[in-house]
């Protein structure tokens, strides 16, 4: 079949012609394997028209969101603070440093621009 | 812009230019797709997701190789992974994997399409790639990771299954 497919056979040319001059279940086997060449030989691949990128666009733009661990750390290291500050008895930081908390939560929220209240209405169950 | 300063962009990120990549290979991805998978719905998800899988990859991409036949391979892993989901084969009263068309009868390229989606997966693959995309042996064997001689074995079993099922 390699000499079928334009290629070069294991055996010479000579070889196989004097071969299948003389074996008839090989010239036999030769010949039902080209009706399957005319055939796949004649016919084409389909090709539809398609539009990948967008979804594909779509894709790339969420998965480049990447998170970091360093405003993580940031974060924590701010809380660890607040809490040390909080913890010393004498004084009294009043309002204003209770709100730290929500203000440091909010700036990592900010920074990763992600919105903790928001609801995902399109999520897509596995197939 | 061509292929390599396409690769050369989107290794430094640029979104746009693997635009280009896959406006020119989609379609063929596609094709490809649906040879193994036998289904074009389940072709289109593979194709998207070996593309994203490509934008990923290319990181690591040899830029002496084309682009497609390395893709090809991202390409084939994630057909077999959606294969494992796959939905059932569409019935064969139209054609996913072999073009209609006027010159031959209707009837011809339906049996063929049939004989095809029966195949195994491999099977198609190989036969596909060889016929359609005339792919040599040496082109066979890149594009699936396998040896010459196992090109020239795995062609011979799935021409023979072929002409099994077309004699039906």
């Amino acid at each position: 079949m390699a000499l079928a497919d334009g290629e070069r056979p294991d055996l010479s040319e000579e070889d196989l012609r004097d071969h299948l001059s003389s074996c008839k279940d090989c010239l036999a086997e030769v010949a039902r394997m080209r009706s399957i060449d005319v055939i796949l030989q004649r016919s084409s691949r389909a090709d539809i028209a398609v539009d990948l990128w967008p979804a594909v666009s779509r894709n790339l733009d969420q998965r480049n969101v990447r998170i970091s661990w360093q405003p993580f750390v940031v974060a924590l290291v701010l809380l660890l603070a607040y809490k040390l500050v909080e913890m010393v008895p004498e004084k009294d930081p009043g309002m204003a440093i209770k709100v730290a908390p929500l203000i440091i939560f909010g700036a990592l929220m900010l920074f990763l621009r992600e919105n903790p209240f928001k609801i995902n209405s399109e999520l897509v169950l596995e197939k | 812009m061509d292929d390599e300063s396409a690769i050369e962009k989107c290794k430094n990120g640029e979104q746009d230019a693997f635009r280009y990549l896959v406006e020119r290979y989609q379609r063929q991805a596609v094709s490809h797709a649906t040879a193994i998978l036998g289904n074009r719905e389940d072709a289109l998800d593979a194709a998207q997701e070996a593309l994203i899988d490509a934008f990923r990859a290319l990181q690591n991409f040899d830029k002496q190789r084309p682009f497609y036949p390395w893709f090809y391979v991202l390409l084939r892993n994630r057909c077999y992974k959606v294969a494992a989901r796959k939905r059932e084969t569409e019935s064969v009263d139209e054609t996913v994997i072999v073009e209609l068309n006027s010159t031959r009868p209707r009837e011809e390229m339906l049996a063929l399409e049939e004989a095809l989606l029966s195949l195994d997966r491999e099977d198609r693959e190989i036969v596909t790639l060889k016929y359609f995309d005339g792919l040599s042996y040496e082109e066979l064997a890149d594009h699936l990771q396998i040896p010459k001689g196992t090109v020239m074995s795995r062609l011979f079993h799935a021409r023979r299954k072929l002409q099994t099922k077309l004699k039906r």
